[in-house]
């Protein structure tokens, strides 16, 4: 059996280390009592009088029921029937982040995000942030009001104002400038060009927070497309991947971790992933092969691929220094594969991926696993564009800046630079959700919508094409970006066919007869525009199917004409390209990546997010940097040292994996100005960010580190419970499995022969749910966390708490290494109650509190729960939580409420799930399998006099997991998805040495190796 | 008032408004002439527009009731109301009476006094109470006695004392059942909405109202305009006149929604659907509501206690012709064919789990 290892003490044989005795004091329930700390312990009295307190407070609570009323609608809204949920679809869209969703909810109050299947894009996957979405809609700190220089005002009067002005400046040949993110939409961008079309020399300036600009430039030169490709991983037998986390942030994970997975079975053709980087990424993790690099030997790397390829193909030989690192074979692998490979780069450099564009033309990839007929329109953001703006601003020359929805003091290369120019602006004008970094310089602030309040269309990818539909009115007195245009657009302006009414119907109807003459025609099923309008909406997509290169006459009305074939003519020379060395002094250079939880920082102030741990390094509620352990050696720093480099004071973490003489950091966090949560979180990476070529190179910058001697307490989730030295993840090779498909698993069998129990075995004839988890494809993204806090009211209980072990995620990953420390191979392993059907836990409830069903679930019954945690301490998984505080404020007994992050306003209430109980202090919850959705499915099922289809029952985490690694369903069913999983020689119980009979079922970890 | 269970505040309160109810009504004229004024029978303003809520419904509007409507008597006077009063329940009541400017005035000025208070509950003699508290006087009475006074037998102390515990015990037991649980719980509603004469006397479905009965989770209040959907229609009612209905009729006309007192409360850690029992279970509403038909003003006539719930369904079949239950539980539906079982209750196929309903 292969050796894993947790972290590094464990590694090294230290044991790992206990919270200390004086944390352990703060543990205790004396610590309400403050100022009795200071005496060390609290005496007998004091337990007398907390028990008095409590006595008293538990009598007066219980003479009084508090009077309930019962207010029905008063004019009841057609579609809703209270206590039953509905669901919409729309889409997911925060900057060029991207997702086809189902909204869930509930008395006209969204409160889940589903994915959607019927989309092509993100095929019914989310990401732990697009989860976490709805709970930005109920954020106590979004603008409530039009604001002007700090004060609410109406919105007549700013709109009276600002119209004026922008007519006087258009008049008088002044500069106005609207700065968006990249608009996908495409009704919006004729929103937009009507708005352009009111005041003429309007300029429009498109910037993404996290730039692709480098890859754009770089395919306008290759293919004389200035966009991004659509990739096809599921067409790719090889993906070689330099520092791009396409299952993690970059560019469309969802889709990316949905193509890549359905790679993944190893009874199929199996890809294999080799990832070449600095940072431990998500897709790193999941590599068949990593080789690590620093961010400055990329280009040489690359270089020595092209020389490789160029030979082979075209015969040419190209002079290109010694590759500094061991990448022996992956030309030979990449040449084998030709035609079905994939390389890419996440490097913003545009010569770099002028490189990568030669080197997959030269393998003939293009046409194959990098197509441009449904190219991605989500990121057309070009830094030079911003570097101008910022210069004339600075200059002056800039008489109005309206900006939509971006944060550039935060997110541009050049914050100062940019918040300087802001300044000398005559009018600025600011229209986004929520207080930031920008929205503090900015005059008038028209804040918009939340998008699950708003009306709006996107087309993605070319020619595919999705709604968004709001699911309740705006909660403030907000107003949509595209509604706010059209008011101070001429009345029709950008309209097509100059409908008086529509300008009425605000942007609704611009949209819906948008769609009717603009969309309706790519398609012939509906003739008229109601039925196409509404079938649309109801599926929330609308994917047409057109003939390569038709294009639908471009309805995008700014991209330039597909031309997806190369173009040898480009002069290309890979000797004069500038691979960016690196430049800078010090020991280390930086490898900057936006994290799993937090990425770009858009959605800095939510709670769930920042309680999210980091898949690879466990820590939440932080961004550190982080060192290789040879690194860190060298430096005498351990994991919490405060060092200082880049002119910045970090903590650092030691993280296995990370390549030597590199330093990663965290993008998204250090936000000054956001609401309460995420205020001053971790530290600000962006002012390392440095311009080579006019684009933003996020990696490379070379620094020095020294040690300051100060330290910092990380809330890390990984190494509270340790399980080492048992074969909790098993893997195995390929090749091996191919061999023996019971390969890696064959304690599997050796423990099934030996089962033996002292109780009778359990029977369960009627349903028996049970779960199924493949580690093969499962990549560890952290959907399913999310999902599962949204579909089960858990709440968040802040840093100080996650750090002394309180966590409350039903639902965790559990992340192992193999290996060498330097190079560690990285498994992931979701664990949740496993349901067992010998479950040491119900044995020692003094009250049976918990206790098995007919159905094989493990209940847990709040209102029995007295909270001795016996139950806990005999879970052999360690997957109960309980409540040590008043997390929730529900129960009967209020105060010792701990509420870090606001959850229990009465507005971000409005996200708990009415359907599961909120849980008060004192009581141990675990995962439930989604009780709620079983009893709905079965309910319904009985009223359609049928049996339970295995499709239409889904637990929140399987729902939604874009790798479609979790299976959910009734192994009595012996047609359903579950029963086949569970023949399968992969197929082994967690602990199943202890022969608990889990309903979880794991199946083990198939890497694509020669081993 | 905020609460249903606390003696002693309401007896506090009690007090309180009684006094001032007096101070204030014998102050002003008006009031006054409100408790003396008299129709042709004889009756006065107080014996229909009452002070305090009666065990029983009292169809007409209470003097707080009236208080509501203080600024619109106001500005329009109230003399039109016995001139020309409003239907044929106010013409038959206000017949008789004389009226006077300085008695109008008084009338609304002291009916604008009492605006924002409500009526008041009869307070029923708590003997329960009594004899709780008095088991503990007597106890001590009996320590006194025995040290101070002794002329009792031993014998007989020796049974009084394990009696006076007995009953200290049963009714602590007892009310420690019972507690928080709100079995014959009546409250004052909004409205003198009355199920009797919707269901009974004009022969309306439960399910015309409660339409989500059959639909899902719960069971609903209909909204303001499906009431409309007949008092558009029917704006005088047989025993409140116009003045009850005229609520509905703002209500709807404001599209405010009426915050009715709900009765039937589950606490929240209880999952309750009531498509499952009525449609998939076929109970009747009776079962659990009990005799609606015949209540003015709901009452909750069972405790929703877990026992009660888990009782019915020890005793409850289950309707065996649903597929669903003929897939997966085919040994009953076996035995049920052969005739090894009459009938499989509820908690035969998990009506005794937790989870059905603790989630």
């Amino acid at each position: 059996m292969k050796e894993y290892w947790k972290d590094l003490e464990a590694k090294n044989g230290n044991p790992v280390q206990l919270p200390d005795e004086s944390a352990r004091e703060d543990n205790s329930i004396f610590s309400m009592f403050d100022d009795l700390k200071e005496e060390g312990f609290a005496s007998r009295r004091d337990f007398l009088k907390l028990c008095g307190f409590s006595f008293t407070v538990a009598a007066l609570a219980s003479c009084q029921t508090k009077i309930r009323k019962a207010v029905p609608y008063a004019v009841a809204p057609l579609e809703i029937t209270p206590g039953e949920a509905n669901y919409y679809a729309s889409s997911f869209m925060d900057g060029s982040d991207y997702c086809s969703v189902v909204v869930k909810s509930r008395e006209g109050r969204p409160i889940k995000i589903e994915g959607n299947p019927a989309s092509g894009i993100s095929m019914g996957g989310t990401t732990a942030r697009v989860q976490a979405s709805v709970l930005d809609l109920y954020d106590t700190s979004r603008f409530q009001d039009p604001l002007k220089n700090g004060s609410t005002a109406g919105w007549s009067d700013v709109d009276a104002e600002i119209k004026s002005k922008l007519a006087e400046i258009s008049e008088s040949g002044g500069t106005i400038v609207l700065l968006t993110p990249t608009i996908y939409s495409p009704s919006t961008e004729a929103v937009i060009a009507g708005f352009q079309g009111t005041y003429p020399g309007l300029e429009w300036v498109q910037y993404d927070a996290h730039s692709q600009s480098g890859m754009l430039e770089a395919n306008l030169i290759s293919f004389g497309v200035k966009a991004l490709p659509d990739y096809r991983f599921d067409k790719a037998d090889l993906l070689v991947s330099f520092g791009a986390d396409f299952l993690g942030n970059w560019i469309s994970p969802v889709e990316y971790t949905k193509q890549f997975s359905s790679r993944r079975n190893p009874d199929k053709e199996m890809n294999e992933l080799i990832q070449i980087e600095s940072n431990l990424s998500l897709t790193g993790s999941n590599a068949d092969r990593r080789i690590q690099i620093k961010p400055s030997e990329e280009g040489a790397v690359l270089l020595n691929i092209y020389k490789d390829v160029a030979k082979e193909v075209e015969g040419i030989s190209v002079a290109a220094p010694a590759s500094p690192v061991d990448i022996s074979g992956v030309s030979k692998q990449l040449l084998k594969a030709k035609g079905k490979s994939l390389l890419i780069s996440a490097s913003n450099n545009k010569d770099i991926q002028l490189l990568v564009n030669e080197i997959n033309q030269l393998l003939g990839n293009i046409g194959e696993t990098i197509l441009f007929d449904n190219y991605l329109r989500t990121h057309v953001g070009l830094d030079s564009e911003m570097s101008g703006l910022v210069e004339r601003m600075k200059a002056g020359e800039v008489d109005a800046l309206l900006v939509y929805d971006v944060n550039p003091v935060y997110h541009w290369v050049d914050p100062i630079g940019f918040a300087e120019g802001m300044k000398r602006v005559g009018m600025t004008v600011y229209l986004g959700t929520a207080p930031d970094e920008t929205s503090e310089l900015a005059g008038y602030i028209c804040p918009v919508n939340h998008y699950l309040e708003s009306w709006n269309d996107a087309e993605p990818k070319k020619n595919i094409f999705s709604l968004m539909q709001p699911v309740i009115e705006p909660i403030f007195n907000t107003r949509q970006f595209q509604d706010t245009l059209l008011n101070w657009s001429l009345a029709g302006a950008g309209l097509l066919s100059g409908d008086e009414e529509d300008v009425v119907a605000g942007f609704y109807g611009f949209l819906n007869a948008y769609w009717t003459e603009k969309l309706m025609p790519l398609q012939a099923v509906h003739m008229n525009p109601e039925p196409f309008f509404d079938h649309s909406l109801r599926e929330g997509i609308f994917e047409p199917e057109i003939a390569a290169g038709l294009g639908g006459d471009d309805t995008s009305g700014s991209a330039s004409v597909v031309d997806s074939g190369f173009d040898p003519a480009s002069g290309f020379d890979p000797l004069k390209l500038d691979l960016g060395t690196g430049s800078g002094s010090g020991a280390l250079e930086f490898a900057l990546y936006e994290s799993i939880a937090m990425g770009s920082g858009r959605q800095a102030n939510n709670p769930w997010l920042h309680e999210l741990p980091d898949p690879v390094s466990r820590i939440c509620w932080d961004n550190y940097g982080l060192i290789s352990p040879k690194q860190a050696g060298e430096l005498g720093v351990s994991s919490g040292d405060i060092v200082e480099a880049g002119s910045m004071k970090m903590p650092v973490y030691v993280q296995p994996g990370q390549a030597y003489g590199t330093l990663g950091l965290a993008l998204g966090y250090g936000r000054e100005i956001c609401g309460p949560v995420g205020k001053n979180i971790g530290v600000n990476a962006q002012p390392i960010l440095r311009k080579v070529n006019d684009n933003v190179l996020y990696s490379g910058w070379k620094s020095d580190i020294s040690k300051t001697g100060e330290t910092h307490l990380f809330a890390q989730t990984q190494s509270h419970h340790s399980m080492e030295g048992r074969a909790l993840v098993r893997e195995a090779g390929l090749k091996a499995y191919k061999e023996d498909p019971a390969a890696g698993n064959e304690m599997h069998t050796h423990f099934e022969e030996h089962k033996g129990s002292l109780y009778d075995e359990r029977e369960f004839p009627h349903h028996h749910w049970g779960m199924a988890i493949d580690l093969s494809s499962c990549t560890g993204c952290a959907n399913c966390v999310i999902a599962c806090q949204a579909e089960n009211n858990i709440p968040v209980v802040g840093k100080e708490e996650v750090s002394r072990v309180h966590e409350m995620h039903w639902l965790r990953i559990d992340r192992y290494f193999s290996g060498d420390e330097e190079d560690p191979e990285v498994v992931f392993q979701p664990v949740m109650c496993q349901h067992c059907d010998n479950a040491p836990c119900e044995n020692v409830c003094p009250v049976a509190a918990t206790n098995s069903s007919s159905e094989g679930l493990n209940q847990m019954v709040y209102n029995r729960c007295i909270g001795t945690r016996y139950c806990n301490n005999n879970c052999p998984y360690k997957v109960r939580r309980f409540n040590w505080f008043n997390y929730t404020e529900a129960g009967a007994m209020s105060g010792n409420l701990r509420d870090k992050a606001e959850m229990t306003t009465d507005l971000r209430r409005m996200v708990l799930n009415p359907d599961v109980t909120v849980r008060s202090q004192g009581v141990i919850e675990k995962c439930s399998f989604c009780i709620q959705r079983i009893q709905s499915a079965k309910l319904s099922a009985k009223a359609e006099n049928r049996g339970i289809k295995d499709e239409e029952l889904q637990t929140a985490c399987s729902q939604s997991c874009p790798a479609n690694s979790i299976v959910f369903g009734d192994m009595n069913d012996p047609k359903s998805e579950i029963s086949k999983l569970m023949e399968s020689g992969r197929r082994y119980n967690l602990l199943e040495e202890v022969y608990t009979k889990p309903s979880v079922h794991y199946l083990t970890k198939i890497r694509n190796k020669n081993t | 008032m905020i609460t249903k269970q606390s003696p002693g505040l309401k007896l506090v309160l009690f007090c309180m408004l009684g006094v001032s109810l007096v101070m204030q009504g014998y102050a002003s004229e008006g009031g006054k002439n409100f408790s003396r004024m008299a129709n042709s029978n004889g009756e006065t303003c107080v014996d229909c527009h009452y002070f305090m809520e009666s065990d029983t419904i009292n169809w007409n509007p209470s003097a707080m009731d009236l208080a509501s409507r203080a600024q619109i008597y106001a500005e329009d006077g109230i003399s039109k109301y016995f001139t020309s009063p409003e239907g044929d329940v106010m013409k038959k009541a206000h017949d008789g009476y004389q009226i006077s400017a300085g008695d109008e005035s008084g009338i609304i000025a002291y009916l604008a006094d009492l605006e924002g208070t409500s009526p008041s509950k009869v307070k029923h003699v708590k003997w329960r109470l009594i004899l709780f508290a008095g088991m503990f006087v007597l106890l001590i009475l009996l320590r006194v006695e025995k040290r101070r006074i002794r002329v009792l037998p031993k014998t007989a102390r020796m049974l009084i004392r394990p009696l006076i515990w007995t009953v200290i015990l049963v009714i602590a037991l007892q009310d420690a059942v019972g507690f928080n649980r709100s079995k014959n719980y009546e409250p004052v509603q909004p409205i003198k909405f009355s199920h009797s004469i919707h269901y009974t006397d004009n022969k309306i479905d439960c399910n015309y109202c409660h339409s989500g009965v059959t639909k899902g989770k719960n069971a609903g209040i209909p909204p303001v305009s499906l009431c409309m959907n007949c008092h558009k229609h029917q704006q005088e009612g047989t025993r409140t006149g116009f003045f009850e209905l005229r609520k509905i009729v703002q209500a709807a006309e404001d599209s405010i929604p009426i915050r009715w007192v709900r009765v039937h409360n589950l606490p929240d850690f209880t999952y309750f659907n009531h498509m499952q029992h009525v449609t998939i279970g076929g109970v009747e509403c009776a079962t659990c509501h009990g005799d609606v038909e015949n209540m003015h003003t709901i009452k909750q006539v069972e405790d929703l206690s877990m026992g009660w719930c888990i009782d019915c369904h020890d005793i409850t079949s289950v309707d065996f012709s649903n597929e669903y239950y003929k897939l997966y539980y085919p040994a009953y539906l076996d035995s049920l064919q052969t005739g090894k079982l009459d009938s499989v209750m509820v908690s035969d196929i998990m009506g005794r789990e937790c989870a059905v309903c603790h989630y």
